[in-house]
């Protein structure tokens, strides 16, 4: 995963509410072209014809303003649905760094992070601020390490983000490999636990009927 | 401190604080699909990794398998890329696995409970955003993506942010004609799709403890789809009765101590929630949606809002255009071509034996091609005891084999564009069942009644006609 530090752009404004991971990565597309999910990213919006892959002029990645846009403005609920993670996956692989808006999908907005893509929450007029200045085709800075996002205006936005999720997004790392690290850790706490709830650990692997009787 | 039932198997599952916000937590089980499971898999193969416990992990395909009667793994293009990759890594990393001709396939919301493998007090994960269906167990349960997946397997453990607390205390009896599905409905419409984000969601009051598990987990499974990722039902004495003797439900004494220990996870008298909602369910008429988001949904009686909300303008607009409806227009009587009734929110046996009352003895309607597809192999078996799938196709049905069917289109199944579908699924999104397919949630009773009479009905006004 790529390193993620600041990230300079203008942002693309897609402001409808509720769009869902079914828009962003089609099913049919996911289960005969997953390697190259990006080509497909928010097909229904993106093109007028999807066979003929004639661009839709409303959607704002296809317009010259936004073009190459890294940062996407998202409209209320971005991401609700389905938990695929072929969404943030079409994304990033469409150039997608960092998406910003009021509320998420929270299956989406942890999916992103283990995409490489940095999610952000704002405050409404905070937002409503971005959506105008991204209308004139205004940048923004955001600066994962500050934890600040810098408008065309020059007024600084600060954001909240775990701990664990930016350092990952930082050092571009995969969480398993730290984890990990703590399994002397984890089988403690399965020792202790089989004690309390002995039933949890009985296998599934189990003969049919026989339903743990120990 | 006092604490919620949520709080509590959230601390009994720390493994160790990561920040103020996030634990890592133990997993005690993991489900893949054959979609996301094959995904989270074959990240796992590539990274090198093994899973931690692969005995706590089960393989069950449903995404990808047909449902036409007597179905193999070739009769859909999807299942036949999919499953012999989803079987052989299964084995590969030691899952065991649930397969085609085993008993206790099926969907894996609806096999978790049943076979007993999902129990009150667990943390549950599946690449499936309806996975907080098995909160219905008293379990805390949740969708994650492919990564997080991949994660639960190779450590037991994932790391979660903390979500706030909101319970939702349902009250009142429920009209006899409403089913768990349109009270779900009703309050996603009522609070919208967006409103749960951020939340673990307990729903209580007399209407939850009167409510049977089937239709507790028809609550659960839609309460995604009002954005929060947690759904949970404290267990009680139905909980019990409802898994005594299941396969993997622990016998005798361990059986005595879960219970036990289940009875300790009640949200404590004086415990803080963030945010408290009651609703009176007694008022709920039945419900359908209208538009391509679960919150835009009406009562089936009622008339499509002549105005959006505001801030959802072109939202209201796209989803009028999409659907060929206007505003103001009234759904019954809307003419019809698919019914699907099925899936992870009305699957289950209850289900199916309201929709044989209602079709028993009727037709489907000319022009319209209706399945029922039982949620599970042991669903369709138990149905079949009694009589059901003969009621089914002597009325014209399609009598289908597990899995989730038309509800995703994930099978290769499809509804044709510009076809209207009544359909009792979780989601009418833009192409859901296919592109260009119309989608209308409802409840079986209300799909039933769409089937025989080719248009949607009144189904409080029907139903009542046939008492």
């Amino acid at each position: 995963m790529e390193k993620r530090k600041v990230i300079q752009s203008v942002a693309a404004p897609l402001l409808l509410p509720n769009i869902d991971t079914d828009i962003i990565a089609p099913m049919k597309r996911i289960l005969f072209h997953g390697d190259e999910i990006w080509n497909y990213g928010f097909e229904p919006l993106r093109f007028l014809d999807k066979e003929a892959r004639l661009p839709n002029p409303d959607f704002p990645l296809n317009q010259e303003k936004y073009r190459g846009a890294r940062i996407l403005l998202c409209g209320e609920n971005f991401g609700c649905g389905s938990s695929r993670e072929n969404a943030p996956e079409a994304m990033a692989g469409m150039g997608i760094r960092c998406v910003v808006g009021t509320t998420f999908g929270g299956i989406f907005f942890k999916n992103c992070v283990n995409q490489g893509i940095l999610p952000i929450k704002v405050k409404k007029e905070d937002f409503d601020e971005m959506a105008e200045l991204s209308r004139q085709g205004k940048e923004m800075i955001v600066d994962l390490e500050e934890q600040k996002i810098t408008l065309a205006t020059g007024r600084e936005i600060c954001f909240s983000i775990e701990e664990r999720q930016k350092y990952m997004l930082m050092e571009g790392l995969d969480n398993v490999g730290i984890t990990l690290e703590k399994k002397g850790r984890i089988l403690d706490f399965e020792q202790k636990d089989r004690e309390a709830r002995p039933w949890v650990y009985l296998p599934i692997t189990k003969a049919k009927g026989d339903g743990g009787n120990i | 401190m006092a604490k919620t039932l949520f709080e509590k198997i959230w601390d009994l599952h720390v493994v160790e604080h990561l920040d103020k916000d996030s634990d890592l937590l133990h997993v005690d089980r993991c489900y893949g699909h054959d979609l996301s499971g094959t995904m989270a898999y074959r990240m796992m193969k590539k990274q090198g990794y093994q899973p931690l416990h692969p005995e706590l992990a089960v393989s069950i395909p449903d995404h990808t398998l047909a449902s036409c009667p007597g179905r193999g793994e070739d009769s859909s293009p999807v299942s036949r890329a999919y499953m012999p990759s989803f079987r052989k890594l299964s084995e590969e990393l030691g899952i065991p696995m649930f397969d085609l001709d085993d008993t206790r396939q099926g969907v894996v919301h609806v096999v978790g409970p049943e076979t007993g493998l999902s129990l009150p007090g667990m943390t549950v994960i599946c690449g499936d955003s309806h996975t907080c269906t098995h909160g219905a167990m008293g379990a805390m349960a949740w969708g994650v993506g492919t990564s997080e997946l991949y994660h639960g397997l190779a450590t037991q453990t994932i790391a979660v942010r903390r979500p706030k607390g909101m319970r939702i205390c349902l009250e009142g009896a429920m009209n006899p004609t409403v089913e768990a599905m349109d009270i779900i409905l009703y309050l996603i419409s009522r609070f919208g799709a967006g409103f749960g984000t951020g939340y673990a969601i307990e729903y209580a009051g007399s209407t939850v403890l009167a409510m049977e598990m089937e239709e507790r987990m028809t609550i659960c499974n839609l309460t995604v789809e009002l954005g929060s990722e947690y759904a949970v039902i404290a267990s009680d004495e139905k909980t019990f009765s409802y898994l005594e003797g299941r396969e993997f439900t622990p016998k005798g004494l361990l059986f005595d101590q879960l219970k036990s220990h289940a009875g300790e996870l009640l949200t404590d008298a004086d415990a803080v929630f963030d945010q408290e909602i009651t609703v009176d369910v007694s008022l709920v008429k039945p419900q359908i949606s209208w538009g391509v988001s679960p919150e835009q949904t009406i009562g089936v009686q009622e008339h499509i809002p002549q105005k959006p909300e505001k801030g959802k303008e072109d939202a209201y607009q796209k989803a009028l255009a999409y659907m060929e409806l206007a505003p103001g227009d009234k759904l019954t009587g809307l003419l019809i071509q698919r019914v699907f009734i099925g899936s992870c929110s009305n699957g289950r046996l209850s289900n199916l034996k309201r929709v044989a009352e209602i079709v028993e003895g009727g037709h489907v309607a000319e022009g319209v091609e209706a399945w029922i597809v039982p949620g599970s192999a042991k669903v369709k078996s138990q149905a079949e005891e009694l009589g059901l799938h003969k009621i089914f196709r002597d009325a014209g049905f399609l009598w289908g084999e597990p899995g989730c069917s038309l509800c995703g289109g994930c099978n290769g199944e499809q509804v044709k564009p510009g076809d209207r579908c009544v359909s009792t699924t979780n989601r009418n999104f833009i192409g859901r069942q296919g592109p260009g397919a119309r989608t209308h949630l409802a409840s079986p009773s209300t799909a039933a009644l769409a089937a025989i009479a080719g248009r949607i009905q009144d189904t409080e006004k029907a139903l009542r006609g046939r008492e």
